[in-house]
């Protein structure tokens, strides 16, 4: 048996990297991606808990965070495709119209 | 295995309000995709008329006491839900009315920008009954997903395409923040309800977890450290987007807030107390002080919203039903006064094309009703009696002075004083500069019905408060019977019959 | 068996998340993400989520997924990709779904330890996905239903942002 602390630990180091990633990297794919690895991880730990648990919640609210990705994903790439056409890069640290 | 629906017509009848709405919706997509040629305002006042339908529905069920929860408790309609939901709708009302003179600056696609106005509402409207971390989640992600879209609405406009960049990347920074927070609180308690959570252990897994939940809720209202997207989001907006974001979202947000702190956490109440009037100073100095530097009227009303929000957080960090009282009125009088200046800068905007402060100056003298008009919100803003704004503070420092939290008036009323200097300085703007250009303003008749809805709420609730403290009250009132862990579990009646 | 498991899944996750983070070019970033759902499916697997894991290689790596690359692809974000370089992605997504269907059929033919048949018969019996699908439809009935207002939005959402100047609506 894997114990459960195991997996909490996978999904702890996946949060990290998918936080770092969101902090360090500017440009906009891959933020989004890093946001994906965070919501990963957050339903890993969610099967996780719902195998020990003995309860079905876990894996529900992990189904309910995957289609949310997906919509989350459409309308940000499609904010993407509108900023091309835009002419500004994906960088996020090349915007910089509103300065205050 | 069988399986049966547990739903009941007089179940169904708690969602009436969200059933009605989601089929207006469908209609209002259906006609604007059948009748191209029918022209925004058409749109814009039929899609008032199904949010004015769900407000009476609304209003009804609070004068009826129609009050109950559904599915497990994941669903309630308190007193407090409806309250919400009657100043999301309210507000949405104001906000659809004040975009029909912006809209001509859509391109494409304008029928839809009402459509996911309302669809936005909608999910807030889920937000301000959920009370169970999964439909805190789906709800706000629902409300949210709508505005990514309204704020990079205008696709040409750079500044508008920046603003959807960085709100996005900040909101589905905060799904995520929510998501791990969830997942930690479901893995320390089992639980999703918050009701079921009161008998939680205080673990690190579930401190964390809270603590992610309040993060991503912050980023929600803005408080402090979660403020960055504000100013940028709000600028680069659609005027009536920004309208919309600086109060719809937060009074749904600040639902959730409240039903988290009193009832999952009640237990933990000197911790938190100690987190919010951390992030509640933060807000107000920090939005204030910066407040005072800006040039544009957008972002001014942007970091004055910040410390608004801090102010509201006054009432939440005293954790006592006066404090929550005082936090659902305050959050009406913002909602007035801060719709009213919203409208006033659309008109303006509308008519010289601009937002910058220095272009006010003379407006007194242009336009005296949207002079007078701001002058009245700015002051209702700052807290001047006899005004709207002046009862919701001297509430709030009320209940904070019985709490005896003395460092936080103190901090609260040095900050009354800063933001009077930066209001006044658009109000010397208004009437004392001398103008450019002395033509005079045409203000059209939906920004007008706005304003005057706007002026009207901030002068009645300020003379005469006493029907508003009373709804106030009983709204907070029904939300405890019915959540309070104390009260009344297990679940009470499904629905109760009016009159019974 | 199932610690080895555990441990290659957790380790291929953790790697291939560096990756994503730390590689410079989008695409590459794309493809390690794609190895990185595909084992998390694996970890779902060993968690008896079986349902789960299909809806993540069906969701994240069926549609998400193209949905990056094609918006990758379509903004042309790098120039100088070099295709014959992939090969090494190609070969871990095989591998992985190679391993998936070797750990589902073994986890079929071993009947399951003590500790596993036990959740299974409290999470429903007959199965994950009936379990799942009976929850879903009856206690979790209103966010299944706000989802589906969520994917509405998206779609819509999606349409008013991306779509080119649609031939004309005066309105």
């Amino acid at each position: 048996m894997v114990p459960l602390s195991a997996y909490v630990a996978v999904s702890a180091v996946l949060f990290i990297i998918g936080l770092l990633g969101v902090l360090i990297r500017r440009n906009f794919i891959i933020v989004l991606m890093s946001v994906e690895i965070m919501l990963n991880a957050a339903n890993i730990n969610l099967v996780a808990f719902s195998y020990y648990l003995e309860s079905m919640a876990g894996q529900l609210v992990a189904l309910f965070i995957i289609a949310i990705a997906a919509g989350e994903a459409a309308i940000g790439l499609a904010i993407i495709i509108v900023v091309f056409r835009g002419k500004i890069s994906t960088n996020v640290d090349e915007m910089n119209l509103l300065k205050w | 295995m069988t399986f049966a629906l547990t739903i009941s017509p007089s179940d169904l009848l708690l969602l009436l309000p969200e059933i009605l709405l989601t089929l207006w919706l469908c209609l209002i997509l259906i006609i604007d995709f059948s009748f191209p040629r029918l022209r925004n305002e058409q749109l814009a006042f039929f899609s008032i008329a199904g949010l004015a339908a769900t407000l009476g529905c609304l209003a009804w069920f609070d004068i009826a006491d129609i009050t109950g929860s559904l599915f497990g408790n994941m669903f309630v309609l308190d007193g407090m839900a409806l309250f919400f939901k009657m100043f999301i709708v309210g507000s949405t009302i104001l906000v659809v009315l004040s975009s029909i003179d912006f809209i001509h600056r859509f391109k494409f696609f304008r029928g839809e920008f009402y459509f996911l106005v309302v669809m936005s509402a909608l999910g807030m409207m889920f937000m301000a009954s959920a009370n169970d971390l999964l439909s805190v989640f789906v709800a706000l992600e629902f409300s949210t997903l709508g505005l990514y879209v309204l704020v990079s609405y205008l696709r040409e406009d750079m500044a508008s395409n920046e603003a959807g960049v960085k709100f996005f990347i900040l909101g589905i920074f905060a799904a995520a923040l929510l998501a791990y927070g969830i997942s930690l609180v479901y893995g320390e308690t089992g639980k999703l309800v918050f009701s079921d959570m009161t008998s939680a252990q205080a673990t690190p897994g579930l401190a964390i977890g809270f603590l992610l939940i309040f993060a991503a809720l912050g980023f929600k209202i803005g408080a402090v450290p979660f403020h960055s997207w504000i100013p940028d989001t709000y600028h680069g907006s659609p005027t009536p987007v920004t309208a919309f974001l600086s109060i719809a979202p937060k009074g749904a947000a600040f639902a959730i807030l409240l039903r988290m702190f009193f009832v999952s956490l009640a237990t933990f109440k000197p911790v938190w107390i100690l987190l919010l009037v951390a992030t509640s100073i933060l807000s107000m100095t920090y939005g204030n002080i910066v407040a005072i530097a800006q040039k544009n009227m957008k972002r001014l009303l942007a970091y004055s919203g910040i410390a608004q929000i801090g102010n509201v957080l006054i009432g939440l960090a005293t954790g006592t039903k006066m404090g929550s009282d005082a936090m659902l009125f305050y959050l009406l009088t913002y909602l007035f006064a801060n719709l009213g200046a919203f409208a006033v800068v659309i008109a303006v905007s509308e008519a010289i094309g601009s937002d910058e402060i220095n272009d006010y100056s003379g407006l007194g003298r242009r336009s005296p009703f949207l002079a007078f008009s701001m002058l009245i919100f700015l002051l209702s803003l700052a807290g001047v009696p006899p005004l709207a704004g002046f009862i919701g503070k001297l509430y709030i420092f009320v209940a904070a002075v019985k709490e005896g939290l003395y460092l936080l008036i103190t901090v609260g009323l040095i900050n009354v004083v800063i933001s009077m200097y930066y209001y006044l300085i658009v109000v010397k703007k208004m009437y004392v500069t001398e103008p450019h250009d002395r033509s005079p303003l045409k203000v059209s008749g939906s920004i007008k019905a706005v304003v005057y809805v706007c002026l009207a709420g901030t002068l009645a609730i300020g003379i005469y408060p006493q029907p508003v403290t009373d709804w106030v009250v009983s709204a907070i009132m029904m939300f405890s019977q019915l959540a309070d862990p104390t009260a009344s579990l297990p679940v009470p009646p499904a629905v109760v019959p009016f009159g019974g | 068996m199932e610690q080895a498991f555990f441990f290659y899944f957790a380790f291929v996750i953790a790697a291939t998340s560096v990756l994503v983070v730390a590689l410079r070019n989008p695409i590459y970033s794309t493809l390690a993400l794609l190895v990185m759902f595909f084992h998390v499916a694996g970890l779902y697997v060993t968690l008896h989520a079986e349902f789960l894991a299909a809806v993540q290689i069906i969701v994240y790596a069926g549609a998400i997924l193209v949905l990056y690359l094609f918006v990758v692809m379509l903004l042309n974000l790098k120039q100088d990709v070099r295709y014959h370089r992939q090969w090494p992605m190609a070969a871990a997504v095989g591998a992985t779904l190679v391993i998936e269907a070797i750990i589902l059929t073994a986890m079929k033919g071993s009947t399951t330890p003590a500790a596993a048949t036990d959740t299974e018969t409290a999470i429903g019996g007959a199965g994950n996905t009936e379990a799942i699908g009976d929850v879903l439809y009856t206690t979790y009935l209103f966010p299944f239903e706000v989802a589906s207002l969520i994917l509405l939005v998206a779609m819509i959402g999606a349409i008013v942002l991306a779509k080119k100047d649609i031939g004309e609506r005066e309105a």
